[in-house]
């Protein structure tokens, strides 16, 4: 009963033996060890039996020493299926057209997003993006590497701080942090340069205009440095009249430019607790997706309880459009993170210096990368409920020019 | 000798409880009513028609007779035959 196995899989034919006394040809392909099944005698001088297809040959063997002749009729099984498919060129096309397309369109940018800035440099950077060749409907063969897209942007828009750029198979994710440029305003026309802080003067330099203070001077807030009104040297009335330049001089009015540094300082009050707990996300997260109609969630995928000690959820939420009408469900994509707790616990000594740099760090991001921290001194430090406070000094070398239109100070 | 081994097997199949048909050769024939008949240990196929078929054993030859015999399965030593089946005969050699 084993012949049973493996027919259809392997393909069988059905023969037809001609030739005088069928069955001494059946005797000859049994003793060639060839499986026969469904033997019938149509006549007397003809037999139908069905072989396996691999049996073919030997079949084709044993009839070329015999006076037999062979005919095939019909084939059944999975080969002969499988050449009927094949012999259906239409449908073979079809099949590596759509594999084709599918790899094409998964290999191209479908979605470009970007996150964390505003509009307008939204905007900007998906100009930019463009320029790259980053772009819905471009090809992912050309792409960059991210890391190199990410240092591109960083290099080409000045405005962003950080851009961090994740490949989602056909979707790329953008996710930028935006600097907070605080641009001087820049006055046209006659100017002078003030001093924005009071210090003592270290470097001066003066491209334009008349310098009014010097190295080491003290100024205070508001003091003008460098004057946009100059003496005038006109030939032309020099020469003229010798006696009335003395009397009236000529003044010109120009735009004061250049850098003059002073030491500044500043007192910073800092907090630092001795025992502080973190909240910190481990990186451990699940996803769950639902559809929501109205306040009722159905939940479509994710079911796996979240091994986490203590959760942190994330809403992602989605309305459906149709055209302009908004449909009455909602995706909802929620991230389960793990959040994990962190106590750190310092002692006097870890908490003054941790305060002492994050008041440094502090001022540094306000002044900019152009002042330099010169010293800091703690000038008070105290202990109370478990918190250091600490005030301290901190001499800063800075830029401390600041434009002033003349026809507004005078 | 071969009168030594044709005791020895006997012997076999009297203390070993062997069936007999696996040590002497002889053919086993299997039938299910009259419809179905399923022969083993043959030697070979005789003659084959609609209506009888005869096959060699290690003694002799059967005869099957009946109506619309279909082989259903043909092996070097095992065959099914399918048909109405009325007779069947051993002929010895």
């Amino acid at each position: 009963m084993r012949i049973n196995q493996g027919k259809s899989f392997h393909g069988q034919v059905r023969i037809k033996i001609s030739g005088r006394l069928p069955e001494r040809f059946l005797q000859e392909l049994l003793e060639a060890n060839i499986p026969l099944w469904d033997i019938q005698k149509v006549s007397n001088t003809s037999c139908e039996a069905s072989i396996y297809l691999r049996d073919l040959q030997k079949v084709r063997h044993v009839k070329r020493k015999s006076e037999y002749s062979i005919k095939l009729l019909h084939g059944s099984g999975l080969p002969f299926r499988f050449r009927n498919i094949l012999r259906k060129k239409p449908m073979i096309l079809a099949v590596i057209i759509s594999f084709f397309i599918i790899l094409f369109l998964a290999n191209i940018i479908w979605e470009v997003k970007i996150e964390g800035v505003s509009t307008e440099i939204e905007k900007k950077i998906h100009k930019q993006l463009t320029t790259y060749g980053i772009y819905p409907g471009a090809s992912l063969w050309k792409l960059d590497d991210t890391a190199e897209i990410q240092h591109d942007l960083m290099h080409d828009i000045p405005e962003l701080l950080w851009v961090g750029v994740e490949k989602n198979g056909t979707a790329l994710h953008f996710e930028a942090v935006e600097k907070r440029v605080a641009e001087e305003k820049e006055i046209e026309g006659p100017r002078n340069l003030v001093a924005k802080k009071s210090g003592v003067i270290t470097k001066t330099f003066v491209a334009n205009g008349q310098p009014i203070v010097h190295v080491d001077d003290f100024v205070e807030k508001g003091d003008v440095l460098v004057s946009g009104k100059i003496e005038s040297f006109d030939k032309n009335i020099s020469k003229g009249n010798i006696d009335e330049e003395e009397n009236t001089k000529k003044y010109k009015q120009i735009e004061a430019e250049g850098e003059i540094r002073a030491k500044t300082w500043y007192e910073i009050d800092v907090t630092i607790p001795l025992d502080a707990t973190y909240e910190t996300l481990s990186g451990e997260q699940t996803n769950r997706h639902y559809l929501k109609f109205g306040s009722f969630q159905l939940p479509v995928w994710g079911f796996k309880e979240p091994k986490f000690d203590s959760l942190h959820y994330e809403h992602d939420t989605k309305d459906f459009h149709l055209f302009k009408w908004e449909l009455p469900w909602k995706y909802v994509h929620s991230t389960i993170h793990e959040k994990t707790y962190e106590e750190i616990k310092r002692t006097k000594e870890e908490a003054r210096e941790v305060g002492i740099k994050q008041a440094k760090q502090d001022l540094q991001l306000e002044l900019g990368p152009d002042a330099q921290i010169l010293t800091e001194k703690v000038l008070h430090e105290s202990i109370e409920n478990g918190k250091v406070k600490l005030t301290i000094y901190i001499t800063v070398d800075e830029d401390i020019t600041k434009y002033e239109s003349i026809g507004q100070s005078d | 000798m071969r009168k030594i081994k044709q005791r020895f097997q006997n012997l076999a199949i009297k203390y070993l409880q062997l069936p007999q048909d696996v040590l002497l050769e002889l053919p086993r024939i299997t039938l299910i009513g009259h419809i179905h008949a399923y022969i083993e240990n043959h030697r070979g196929l005789l003659v084959y028609s609609d209506t009888e078929l005869r096959l060699k054993t290690n003694k002799g030859a059967i005869q099957i007779l009946g109506d619309s015999f279909v082989l259903k399965t043909m092996l070097p030593e095992e065959i099914i035959l399918e048909g109405t089946i009325s007779d069947i005969k051993f002929i010895p050699e």
